[in-house]
């Protein structure tokens, strides 16, 4: 628990798998932080037996809001580096090592990608292929950023990163978002090849084609109001 | 007087009576509100003005020109509404944050977050 690194989950009616996922993470030296998002069945009530520290929204807000309460907690709890972490478990403890790695050889912010190493891009659906160069191109247009994959979840922050973003959208279009504040604030972007399992549940949890037309649609609204 | 002409003043006067009841302490949009009311008033009373309007803005008809403004009213106000809903999401946002914030709940410990 002395650790300075803090690993935040947003959850949001996670509760089918999320033990899984921490269990994973507990061998790591991280303080692990479930920022539950207004769950219909509070998370505490199925996680308070695992040592981890939970924040529970009142209400339900976004996985952006979510992040961003998490990492308002990470700093204040003096925090060195945060991991942003999915509760689905389509991310694998196992690849934190590495984005810590980055972090000390000077990043600001590492980024996990699918597109880096062609296993991990070939275990991509066909259609969520397509959409991914779709959603590259939108980050480029809207950020400014040029990078291998688009919305994955899979991130880590020192604290320069930490203290220079402050999430304002509470759904999806936060992932875009942090990537105009990244280069707003000049902060050095590595990223890492990661594979994402893609099991049943996380893709039936996961972003539908729909969504994106929303998150367009947030990324448009914060352009022009 | 036709029956339209009392229905339509008898609406613009309640709007104007809730106007008052419900926008306390809001002076510019209560202005903004009741001028409107009153135009409506004006116009109801002397049908003629509007196509006297419309003749110098190069509009056909005067029912015409209303609906054009109309049309515009409606699209500005709607994006001022969806930028106050922006804000005040914003603001119960951070609003929830603050409460989870009050409230971690770490292993040890028995109470539960609120």
């Amino acid at each position: 628990m002395s650790s300075d690194v803090f690993i935040i989950i947003p959850c949001y009616n996670e509760q089918a798998v999320l033990r899984e996922t921490v269990r994973d993470l507990l061998s790591l030296n991280a303080r692990v932080i479930l920022v539950d998002d207004g769950s219909t069945v509070p998370v505490q009530t199925v996680a308070d037996d695992l040592p981890v520290e939970i924040l529970r929204h009142p209400i339900n807000l976004g996985q952006g809001a979510a992040l961003q309460t998490g990492m308002d907690y990470a700093v204040c709890n003096g925090a060195k580096a945060v991991i942003h972490f999915d509760a689905d478990g389509q991310h694998q403890a196992s690849d934190i090592p590495r984005f810590l790695d980055k972090l000390e050889q000077g990043a600001d912010v590492v980024l996990g990608s699918r597109f880096l190493r062609a296993e991990d891009s070939d275990a991509l659906p066909l259609r969520k292929r397509l959409l991914l160069q779709g959603a590259r191109l939108v980050n480029l247009i809207f950020t400014g950023l040029w990078l291998s994959d688009a919305h994955n979840g899979f991130r880590a922050l020192n604290q320069r990163a930490m203290k220079a973003i402050r999430l304002q959208e509470n759904r999806m279009a936060h992932a875009s978002e942090i990537l105009g504040q990244i280069r707003k604030a000049r902060l050095k972007v590595m990223e890492i090849p990661t594979r994402i399992s893609y099991t049943e549940y996380s893709l039936r949890k996961g972003q539908k084609l729909s969504n994106s037309f929303n998150i367009l649609l947030d990324l448009l609204l914060r352009k022009l109001l | 007087m036709n029956l339209i002409q009392i229905i339509l003043i008898a609406g613009f006067l309640m709007a104007s009576i809730l106007c008052f009841a419900a926008l306390k302490n809001r002076s510019i949009a209560r202005l903004f509100f009741l001028g409107q009311f009153a135009l409506g008033v004006v116009l109801t009373i002397f049908p003629k003005l509007s196509q006297f309007a419309a003749d110098i803005l190069g509009v056909g008809r005067g029912t015409d020109l209303i609906l054009y403004l109309l049309v515009l009213y409606v699209y500005v106000g709607s994006i001022l509404i969806l930028g106050k809903f922006r804000q005040l999401e914003r603001n119960l946002t951070e609003l929830a944050r603050q409460v989870a914030l009050a409230n971690p709940w770490q292993p040890g410990t028995d109470k539960a977050p609120k």
